[in-house]
């Protein structure tokens, strides 16, 4: 196939453009340090993509460890707890007495999560009070619970929780100790809570609304405000 | 990443599609050694598709880097060359949307970055100055294909039957872009013409 001809070399071609192609500068040539350079820079980011799935492959791995030892301590903690903590809440109360406690509509919210029978067996100590200085006896894991404040307030207050379903007096007990031992100790709130309950519970109702009160001034806008408010006037305000 | 070249077992491969280095059997080619053997290939290309000078350097980057994405699909049905200059014009399209989107002038950085002879004539440099911007601005407006053919054969002077051998197409093909460059390319200049006498400019 014969070439064509080059408007440069043609002598039939405009003026304007012979100027304009005349004007054109040869392309620049790649430099060796600019190639070097940009073969170094290809090596680099080439190899990137490996390291960079090996690294998220590792991070990935270490990621899932750190998850599944966070789940399997959030899982096997509690249940240990549990299973060491001495069985406070329960207590032995007559199922006729029992009978005669009518549900409430709204109860207390659980400290601890796994709901248990309030029924103790006989040889649970009867007074509540006294607990405490029992419980060596029938759970080694009671000191070291003494030992932690929180821990204490938590067990009061659950046992008082659980209580106040079955014998709300015994859980208005609970909850005193709770105040002369604690005062205005961490779960303050929870307590206060749970004395407005007992108290309805004993058919006190204007001063299970003094304490009410008292709450809602000490919390403003906290979730305790509804849940009062559901209590008292069984509504949702 | 690494590819078999040739690929013995593909019809499409002939002796002719087989690059002169690779005439040996069996060559393992890489990235890197692709990029020892044709990076100024791709340079020149680059420059030919209008990839400014300041963004050369990331465009050869770019290019290679697509290559070496793609690298275990090419099949050596076509030469190394056209392939790669296939994807020059992806990278050299993708930069000039992006220049048109910035509204960037790639003309005006382009004879800007090159040094001019001090020792010429100002009105003479002045005259020279405006021919390259115009003649800048009418390759802009042309198809990257058209543009790259115009360029390989008017400014740089290379046969067709060269032109077709880089871009992997027939000889009547590069005729035929060539004759629809030569035509937007006279167009332009008949625009700038006009434009200027509309604005006054002797």
């Amino acid at each position: 196939m014969t070439d064509m001809q080059r408007w440069l070399d043609s002598e039939q071609v405009q003026e304007d453009v012979l100027r304009r192609l005349k004007a054109a500068r040869p392309l620049l040539p790649l430099d060796p340090i600019t190639k070097a350079r940009s073969r170094r820079r290809l090596v680099v980011m080439t190899a990137v993509p490996v390291a960079a799935s090996l690294m998220f492959w590792i991070k990935s791995v270490a990621l899932g460890a750190v998850l599944g030892s966070a789940v399997t301590v959030a899982i096997v903690v509690p249940k240990w707890q549990q299973i060491l903590r001495p069985n406070w809440a329960t207590q032995a109360v007559p199922s006729a007495s029992r009978s005669k406690v009518a549900p409430q509509s709204v109860s207390a919210p659980a400290l601890i999560a796994p709901e248990e029978s309030p029924v103790e067996p006989q040889t649970a100590p009867s007074i509540v009070g006294t607990a405490a200085a029992n419980a060596p006896k029938s759970a080694p894991a009671t000191p070291a619970n003494s030992a932690d404040p929180l821990g204490r307030e938590i067990q009061l207050l659950e046992r008082a929780r659980r209580l106040i379903s079955v014998d709300p007096s015994r859980a208005l007990d609970t909850l005193h100790e709770h105040q002369s031992e604690f005062g205005n100790g961490t779960l303050v709130l929870e307590r206060q809570f749970l004395e407005v309950e007992a108290l309805l519970r004993l058919g006190r109702r204007d001063e299970a609304r003094a304490h009410a009160a008292v709450l809602k001034q000490n919390a403003p806008g906290s979730l305790y405000e509804r849940r009062l408010s559901q209590l008292l006037d069984g509504t949702g305000e | 990443m690494k590819i078999k070249w040739p690929n013995r077992h593909s019809p499409f491969v002939t002796e002719a599609c087989v690059p002169t280095r690779s005439a040996e059997a069996d060559i393992t080619l890489d990235v890197a050694q692709l990029h020892d053997e044709y990076a100024e290939f791709v340079w020149r290309n680059l420059q030919r598709l209008g990839v400014r000078p300041s963004e050369l350097e990331d465009a050869l980057q770019d290019v290679f880097m697509v290559v070496h994405r793609r690298l275990d699909s090419f099949d050596g049905s076509s030469k190394v060359s056209t392939w790669l200059f296939g994807i020059s014009l992806r990278v050299a399209s993708a930069y000039r949307k992006r220049a048109f989107l910035k509204h960037e002038q790639g003309s005006l950085e382009f004879y800007e970055a090159v040094d001019e002879n001090p020792l010429s004539d100002p009105e003479e440099q002045a005259q020279r100055r405006e021919a390259e911007l115009q003649l800048q601005e009418s390759l802009e407006s042309m198809a990257l294909e058209r543009r790259a053919v115009f360029v390989m054969f008017e400014l740089e002077g290379l046969p067709s039957s060269a032109i077709a051998d880089i871009l992997g197409i027939p000889q009547g093909t590069v005729h035929s872009r060539l004759h629809k460059a030569r035509l937007e390319f006279t167009e332009s200049i008949a625009r700038q013409d006009t434009t200027r006498k509309v604005g006054g400019v002797p």
